[in-house]
């Protein structure tokens, strides 16, 4: 009996292995925070909206793809899709096809479902069917909520702190993300160096110099998918005139005004035609960050003489005062290159100017992305600075950090964190 | 002592003599070292800060200096509103550059300059604001130029002060130095070490705030070694930035900036050791090997005065016996009673001579020690060594003491050394004169003394008066072991033996045996004999 109890215990000491500690991810962000909901368009929320929801097509370097759907093409009509099966959503039902379906219908799309597969229709409104379903996610709701196919799922939410973890637990990744509110940039980054938080994202460069060197922090960057946007108003200047400033305008020189030494590769020249003369043109920028600004005041520089009132508005209020306008800046979504289209397309819902280019619109639809822009250029709408770096400060015991090129934490699921 | 240990012995007092003012020196070299090399590095810290804080001096300077030049060349045109504006283009260190005149309204006027001061600087005097930080979180101080093309004007603008930041955070020492500045009100502006960064962006105060208050107010006087913030003990050098009370510290943690010198004090030490080790294993081998030279010296030696001894002591009394067997062959009666007495005495100093030798044999390292009562002791030995003494007509007194003295003796050995001595003070002694036993307590030791008043000893042969086979009496049996024997006894008992004497007058001899305790009663009480 005694030996007996001997071996028991043995086995018990050698099967009782401590658990291993949770690795939490504290990210300090800026403002309350909104509710999560699939369609949360608002604050620092859309963090975790990228880690509970995905989206019905999804950004794979310069394409589409999904995984979600098992296969989709396009057809005249739109779009038909084939759900993929084996998905499932964080609380364990699998993602039905009517699920898929009640998802794509929320974006605001009309869908058949012709047996297996969905026929996706084409927007009435011309906007691109391609970037919509980039921007439409899958969701089941329930009574605790909107359910996800994500790899996260909500644990608890408040103004103050959101909090996620992961459905299914991986070795050496993060278990459990918390978004914690700061009053401003400042105090969520003094939290980061203070360790009450283990990151920061949407740093300004200022910024990353300061975290440099700061014990347990690490600095990641990334190219995210906006850039500063030099919109040309096609409702005020001719197709002749926006190519002269095109050609005028100094961009790899605005660009390091804007941007510093960020933008790799240089996305412009820098022999430029003079403007001719004419009357002043006027310009709109966003108050949105200090790179605009910057670009702004290039901008009006560049024009030479013909640089008119610069006028400092809100976002918003620069896309209601659009006609007012020659130029406007403002940032725009510039990747995956499918994405220009919700801005340029005849009929687009972010058009800000009413840019109709038929060629354009005919390399679209023929998923020719290249040529779409090549045909832009001839007739260029807005002129676009290189693509804003992202920077972040994590936890420096995550070994491979990187940002998203969409979602910023597209790839924190993937993030593999130091035994 | 064995003959290993003496050589032991020898060797360490030798390495000792030789080295102990060798470690010394170097003791005292290496703290020199240690508080020269921390004096240096403070300097050298000192010097470091000196330099960055000349540097933000002429960086802030050469800001206010560009300034100057768009006030001068900008504000008198007619768009010198837009000019300065795009003056950030240029000079990104600069912001809200903009034209003030007299009807300014209110919110384009800097935030962090009082209405008064920009009154002043549109009346011709450059003024600035406090350090603060923008919204973003920048080191940041607003100033106003006076616009000299344009009277009644200035131009202000607010200052970024992140090449402050760069500066300082670029300031390295060592490994781990750094820099910290801070503005008048010892407010943390920027921060080398990665750890205290978020006291910038918050205002809170780090350790060094009150120090850099200080330290602008008395530079000289600012600390230059305490416990830094993240913990460990540093030094500090300090110096003021020119023309802003701002304070700069380059901080090294103690440990760091001192390691060469701490690293040359343990070569240093270390060698001083192997040195010593060195020594001590060389003057130990050299020294056994003189001892074993000098051991077999001794023996001869000692065999020889022996031989000379013996040769002498036998030789007077086979002269004695012989001429004892010469009155013998005579036949003559009268004789007899001569011949009688010769042959006792005879026999009476060879039994002497015979039981030296046997007390020269016996082992005294191996005692018994015992408590023993030293006046009872003294007493004990007067009556024994009476009777022989007044054959010879000399007296044996003892003082009183009037309080028990204990010693731990062995009584057997102790009797023999103390009658030595007492029989010596009686053929010292002339017949009429009386001998004094004396017993007393010096400190920590019990002393017996033996004094005569005799001829005396030469000065000379004090000094080896306890030496073996040296004998002040050549007179009879004496080969010179009794006082040889009498030390070798004393020094067993971990006692000392010494002489006073002076010629004409008598000598002294003195005992001195460590106290001891009463005896226990489980522990055998050594009693006189009656």
């Amino acid at each position: 009996m005694r030996r007996f109890l001997c071996v028991a215990l043995l086995l018990g000491g050698c099967t009782a292995r401590a658990p291993r500690p949770e690795f939490v991810l504290r990210i300090a962000v800026v403002g309350p925070l909104a509710p999560l909901a699939h369609d949360t368009q608002r604050t620092a929320t859309t963090f975790a909206q990228d880690l509970v929801y995905e989206p019905v097509l999804r950004p794979e370097g310069v394409t589409l793809g999904s995984r979600l759907l098992s296969r989709f093409e396009r057809t005249p009509e739109g779009l038909r899709a084939h759900v993929a099966s084996g998905r499932h959503f964080s609380d364990g039902s699998p993602v039905l096809s009517a699920d898929v379906a009640r998802s794509i219908r929320a974006a605001g799309l009309e869908v058949r479902e012709e047996g297996e597969a969905l026929l996706v229709l084409a927007p009435s409104d011309g906007s691109p069917l391609d970037a919509r379903l980039s921007l439409a996610t899958v969701f089941r709701p329930s009574p605790g909520g909107d359910l996800g196919t994500g790899p996260y799922r909500l644990v608890s939410e408040s103004e103050e702190e959101l909090v996620v973890e992961r459905v299914a637990r991986a070795p050496r990744r993060i278990d459990r993300v918390e978004f914690v509110e700061a009053a401003s940039v400042r105090e969520a980054f003094a939290r980061a160096l203070k360790g009450e938080a283990n990151a920061v994202v949407n740093l300004e460069e200022r910024h990353a110099e300061l975290a440099e060197g700061v014990p347990g922090l690490r600095l990641v960057r990334g190219r995210g998918p906006h850039a500063p946007a030099i919109i040309l108003n096609t409702r005020r200047l001719g197709p002749a005139l926006r190519r002269q400033i095109a050609e005028a305008l100094p961009v790899a020189e605005i660009e390091e005004v804007a941007q510093g030494r960020s933008c790799e590769p240089p996305s412009g020249g820098t022999l430029t035609k003079p403007l001719p003369p004419g009357g002043m043109l006027s310009l709109a920028v966003t108050t949105l960050d200090g790179p605009i600004e910057r670009a702004g005041l290039a901008v009006r520089r560049g024009l030479g003489p013909r640089g008119g009132p610069l006028v400092r508005v809100s976002a918003e209020e620069a896309w209601e005062r659009r006609d007012s306008y020659d130029l406007i800046l403002n940032n725009a979504l510039v990747w995956p290159p499918a994405i220009s289209a919700l801005y340029w397309k005849t009929g687009a819902p972010w058009n800000w100017t009413g840019y109709s280019n038929a060629a354009y619109d005919e390399a679209l639809a023929a998923g020719d992305y290249a040529r779409a822009d090549a045909e832009l250029a001839k007739d260029p709408p807005v002129l676009l600075l290189c693509r804003s770096e992202r920077i972040a400060a994590v936890d420096s015991r995550i070994r491979n950090p990187t940002l998203g090129s969409w979602g910023l934490l597209d790839t924190l699921p993937e993030w593999e964190v130091a035994p | 002592m064995n003959r290993r240990r003496m050589s032991m012995r020898l060797a360490v007092l030798v390495a000792l003599a030789g080295l102990l003012p060798i470690l010394a020196v170097g003791a005292i070299a290496m703290e020199v070292l240690g508080r020269r090399s921390e004096s240096a590095a403070k300097d050298s810290l000192h010097e470091v800060a000196s330099q960055a804080a000349a540097r933000i001096g002429a960086y802030v300077a050469g800001q206010r200096e560009t300034l100057r030049a768009v006030a001068a060349a900008a504000a008198g045109g007619p768009d010198a509103a837009r000019l300065l504006e795009e003056v950030v283009l240029d000079a990104p260190s600069l912001g809200r550059v903009r034209l003030i005149g007299a009807d300014t309204p209110a919110p384009l006027l800097p935030k962090h300059l009082a209405p008064r001061a920009v009154e002043a600087a549109r009346g011709g005097r450059e003024v600035f604001s406090d350090v603060y930080l923008a919204d973003d979180g920048t080191p940041a101080f607003d100033t106003c130029i006076p616009a000299r093309s344009r009277a009644g004007f200035a131009v202000c603008a607010r200052f970024d002060l992140l090449e402050l930041w760069r500066f300082v955070q670029r300031v390295r020492v060592g490994e781990s130095g750094y820099a910290l500045a801070f503005d008048q009100a010892g407010r943390l502006v920027a921060s080398g070490a990665g750890a205290l960064r978020s006291a910038i962006l918050t205002g809170e105060p780090v350790p060094e705030s009150a120090l850099a208050v200080r330290a602008a107010a008395e530079p000289e006087k600012a600390p230059a070694r305490y416990p830094g913030p993240l913990g460990v003990e540093v030094l500090a050098g300090w110096a003021v930035v020119p023309d802003s009370g701002w304070t700069v510290v380059v901080e090294q943690p103690a440990s760091e900036a001192l390691r060469p010198s701490r690293t040359a004090q343990v070569v240093l030490g270390g060698v001083a050791l192997a040195a010593l080790a060195l020594s001590i294993a060389v003057g130990l081998r050299q020294s056994q090997r003189l001892l074993a030279e000098l051991e077999v010296e001794e023996r001869w030696r000692t065999a020889g005065r022996i031989a000379a001894g013996v040769t002498h002591d036998l030789g007077h009394r086979v002269a004695i016996l012989q001429q004892t067997a010469g009155l013998a062959e005579t036949g003559d009666p009268t004789f007899l009673p001569r011949i009688r007495d010769n042959l006792k005495s005879e026999v009476a100093t060879l039994r002497k001579f015979v039981a030296d030798f046997a007390d020269l044999s016996r082992d005294v390292r191996a005692l018994e020690l015992l408590p023993l009562e030293l006046e009872a002791f003294a007493e004990s030995v007067r009556r024994s060594a009476s009777a022989h003494a007044e054959k010879m007509g000399v007296s044996i007194a003892l003082a009183p003491t009037g309080a028990p003295l204990w010693v731990r003796a062995d009584r057997y050995l102790l009797e023999r050394a103390a009658l030595n001595l007492i029989s010596n003070a009686v053929e010292a002694s002339p017949r009429g004169s009386a001998i004094e036993l004396a017993v007393s307590a010096r400190g920590e030791e019990a002393e017996l003394a033996v004094v005569d008043h005799g001829q005396g000893i030469a000065a000379e042969r004090l000094p080896r008066l306890f030496d073996a086979f040296f004998s002040t009496k050549r007179t009879g049996a004496h080969v010179g072991m009794g006082l040889a024997n009498v030390k070798r006894i004393v020094e067993a008992h971990r006692g000392r033996i010494s002489v006073e004497s002076e010629a004409g007058r008598g000598s002294t001899f003195r005992i001195a045996l460590p106290r001891g305790e009463p005896p226990e009663s489980a522990e055998l009480e050594v009693r006189p004999s009656a």
